[in-house]
């Protein structure tokens, strides 16, 4: 589109001769050799985890990573699906991330469609501390929140799992949400306000359904943000049994030690989630990406 | 409708009208209070509203089971707190919105009777300070009903479409939206930012309390730690990569793809898929790849007839080289999606007249490319920052911060949560923030200045 020609040949070229065109085909043809071959490079770690996870491991001891495997296997991933609990892990996940999500877009865009559309005190002030605290490390935050959820009774419970993200993920939410509520023009809600329509009907009616397009970018990638989250995991939570499927890989990591088809085959079936969204929903995750930047 | 702008004049005047939404509003909020943060039965803290919820409403093995309905409390605290806000902010919603509060509090008051009358039957069923909060604010609920209906029934013979009569003061909206948000945050991040900078001059071990010692821990940090240095050290050669490899391959990957050509989708995608995987998943693939004997890179090696095969991660040398590489293959494709984005809104225009004016390649890219992409540069770079100094996922996973790839985020966790020094560890958490607040800090200047020109 834009800059489409940066690559391409310069305009003022003679005019070309057989010769020049079976010498640019050949060029063609060399950049794309070259370009698939990277692209095959650059995927081989998941590749080796597909192969792996339809071998034995003995056939891999044996015969080594670089031959021709003997049978096809989906053993692997059954093992790691039940003996590996990496279903029960999986629901962990979704038990954790679903209510998380639905809280902290709903509390940003409360606190973002404040900060986007009223003038008052502090309003620059309070959307900084939100900006600053996206950059935040979470080690600054790891003991006393550990400390807090232990003394309110949460610690080792989806709850506390559920809060923390709800809370962390609230400024980067807020962040984006109040830029887009911004773009919003301001003449619907003057419009919708002089017919005597309330404050918190102007949010919910007019402004909730104006934003969904951001809201849905951001739903997905906060879906794969605190759906791949492993620290909190580790850090709040004790019982094998609540574990999400970030953390569970690691316990799946010990148990197999080195097993490694069922656990290529675990760290797969961990992924298929966020794969799945990813495959269905690209142009919101990309959307989302892009928005925290797009300013 | 004169009359109404004159009475307007005084938020008081309302009263007779919002008192008893305002009343549900405050009663609705002590009652989620109470629910999350008082000790919900009994004495025992772990009996806390929210965690026998979850584990009610989970089936979590070693749930505490008290009444199956419990999590009627929160959702009857959540409506009431929606329906009275609702109520507030619209005069003429009010006549519905205040019994519907109502309403929701003899619900919960029907759910507090068992309870109470089976208050010695059960050992978790002793009603604690939440208890008792939350039943208040039930009555209370049910009070204001009594108290509203005269003036719902009064007003629903006469609806005054059009009037906005809003009985809250004008300059309270905007804090209503965001005091929810905002007091969750405060809780749960900036109280806990500045509370980590105590625990750093104390020495707490995860169960007593903790003793201030003064600046011991970090003594102790920068002058007898050589785990500290090498963290450090690892740190920064973390962000001098990231800030280096995938920047310049993530532009370069743009450009290239930015362009219309055949196949550009799937080979885009190919070099962003890495994005979704989650970072345990990468750190075990990798580890796999760099296995020493069976490995994909070491049996290629030997099938090339290299004797001497490097131990990848087993070699103090290699060791964070490796790492840093599993977590580069996950960024470039980041940057690659934000400087994609960038090139989009680049006008072609510009484009057009620097190849008028003759510009070469090279100079296109340097003069006019790179200064239109500067914000995203910006941002890219920042980003990076940030994530070197977030690194902890990948060295947890493939070597526990062995083998000289410790890294500060992981130096931090291990010391507080293997060995049960959270006081030093908050000092690393604090030396931590502290290299990060000078980034966030270059970001925020940068950010204010667009902010106030906008």
């Amino acid at each position: 589109m834009a800059t489409q020609s940066i690559k391409t040949q310069p305009i003022s070229r003679p005019a070309p001769t057989s010769v020049s065109r079976a010498w640019k085909r050949f060029l063609t043809f060399l950049f794309y050799f070259l370009l698939t071959a990277a692209t095959l490079i650059w995927l081989t770690p998941v590749l080796a985890a597909v192969i792996t996870s339809l071998r034995t491991m003995d056939d891999i001891t044996i015969n080594g990573f670089w031959s021709w495997p003997r049978e096809i296997v989906f053993s692997n991933f059954e093992r790691a699906w039940t003996t590996a609990r990496v279903s029960k892990y999986l629901l962990n996940s979704f038990i954790i991330t679903i209510p998380a999500l639905i809280g902290m877009l709903f509390l940003s865009s409360l606190s973002a469609f404040a900060l986007a559309r009223y003038r008052f005190r502090g309003n620059l002030f309070i959307y900084f501390i939100y900006v600053a605290g996206t950059m935040l490390p979470f080690q600054i935050l790891l003991l006393p929140v550990f400390r807090l959820t232990n003394a309110l009774g949460l610690y080792d419970s989806y709850g506390a799992l559920i809060l923390i993200h709800t809370t962390f993920q609230l400024g980067f939410c807020t962040f984006v949400l109040r830029n887009f509520m911004r773009t919003v023009p301001g003449e619907i809600m003057d419009a919708a306000r002089v017919d005597g329509c309330s404050e918190f009907r102007i949010y919910w009616q007019i402004m909730l359904p104006l934003t969904l397009p951001a809201l849905a970018a951001l739903a997905t990638l906060q879906f794969t943000w605190v759906f791949n989250d492993y620290l909190w995991a580790i850090v709040l939570l004790r019982s094998d049994v609540l574990r999400p499927v970030t953390a569970g890989l690691a316990t799946l990591r010990g148990q197999f030690n080195t097993d490694w088809p069922v656990i290529t085959s675990g760290a797969l079936l961990a992924t298929i989630p966020t794969l799945i969204v990813f495959i269905f929903l690209q142009r919101y995750f990309i959307q989302g990406l892009t928005l925290g930047s797009g300013k | 409708m004169q009359q109404t702008l004159s009475r307007r004049s005084t938020w008081f005047d309302g009263w007779d009208f919002s008192g008893p939404n305002v009343m549900a509003l405050l009663a609705g909020a002590v009652m989620l209070f109470a629910f999350f943060f008082l000790p919900w039965f009994g004495d025992n803290v772990s009996n806390n509203g929210a965690r026998i919820m979850v584990d009610i409403l989970y089936e979590a093995p070693g749930a505490l089971r008290t009444e199956a309905l419990i999590w009627l409390i929160p959702v009857v605290a959540v409506a009431t707190f929606a329906a009275t806000l609702w109520g507030a902010m619209a005069p003429e919603q009010a006549r519905i919105a205040s019994p519907l509060a109502s309403l929701l509090g003899l619900t919960t008051l029907l759910y507090f009777a068992p309870a109470l009358g089976r208050a010695g039957a059960h050992p978790l069923l002793t009603p604690g300070a939440g208890f008792w909060t939350a039943f208040v604010c039930a009555i209370a609920m049910i009070l204001q009903f009594v108290l509203a209906m005269p003036a719902v029934v009064e007003r629903s013979g006469a609806p005054q479409r059009g009037v906005r009569r809003s009985h809250l003061p004008q300059w309270l909206t905007p804090y209503l939206f965001i005091a929810p948000p905002l007091i969750l945050y405060a809780i749960w991040i900036l109280g806990p930012t500045v509370y980590t900078m105590y625990l750093s001059l104390t020495n707490w071990d995860g169960v007593s309390t903790p003793q201030f010692i003064g600046l011991a821990n970090y003594e102790r940090l920068f002058m007898r730690d050589r785990n500290f240095v090498e963290s450090l050290v690892n740190n920064l050669r973390w962000l001098v990569v990231f800030i280096l490899v995938p920047t310049s391959m993530g532009l370069g990957l743009a450009l290239l793809f930015n362009n219309e050509m055949w196949g550009g989708r799937f080979y885009k995608v190919s070099f962003y898929a890495p994005l979704v995987l989650s970072l345990p998943v990468i750190g075990l693939i990798w580890a796999w790849l760099y296995n020493p004997r069976l490995g994909l890179i070491n049996s290629l090696l030997s099938m090339m007839g290299v004797t001497n095969l490097p131990g990848w991660l087993g070699s103090r040398d290699l060791a964070i080289w490796c790492v840093i590489a599993a977590a580069v293959w996950r960024q470039v494709g980041y940057v690659m999606v934000l400087y994609l984005a960038g090139l989009k809104n680049v006008d072609p225009s510009y484009i057009d007249a620097a190849r008028v004016d003759g510009a070469g390649r090279l100079a296109l890219f340097r003069h006019v490319v790179m200064p239109l992409l500067a914000p995203v540069t910006t941002i890219v770079i920042v980003i990076s920052i940030i994530d070197s100094l977030r690194a902890f996922d990948l060295v947890s996973i493939m070597t526990r911060g062995g083998q000289g790839t410790q890294v500060l985020a992981n130096f931090m966790y291990m010391e507080a949560f293997n060995n049960y020094r959270m006081g030093y560890g908050a000092a690393i958490a604090v030396v931590l923030f502290a290299i990060s607040m000078v980034f966030i800090a270059f970001y925020l200047s940068r950010a204010i200045r667009d902010e106030l020109e906008y």
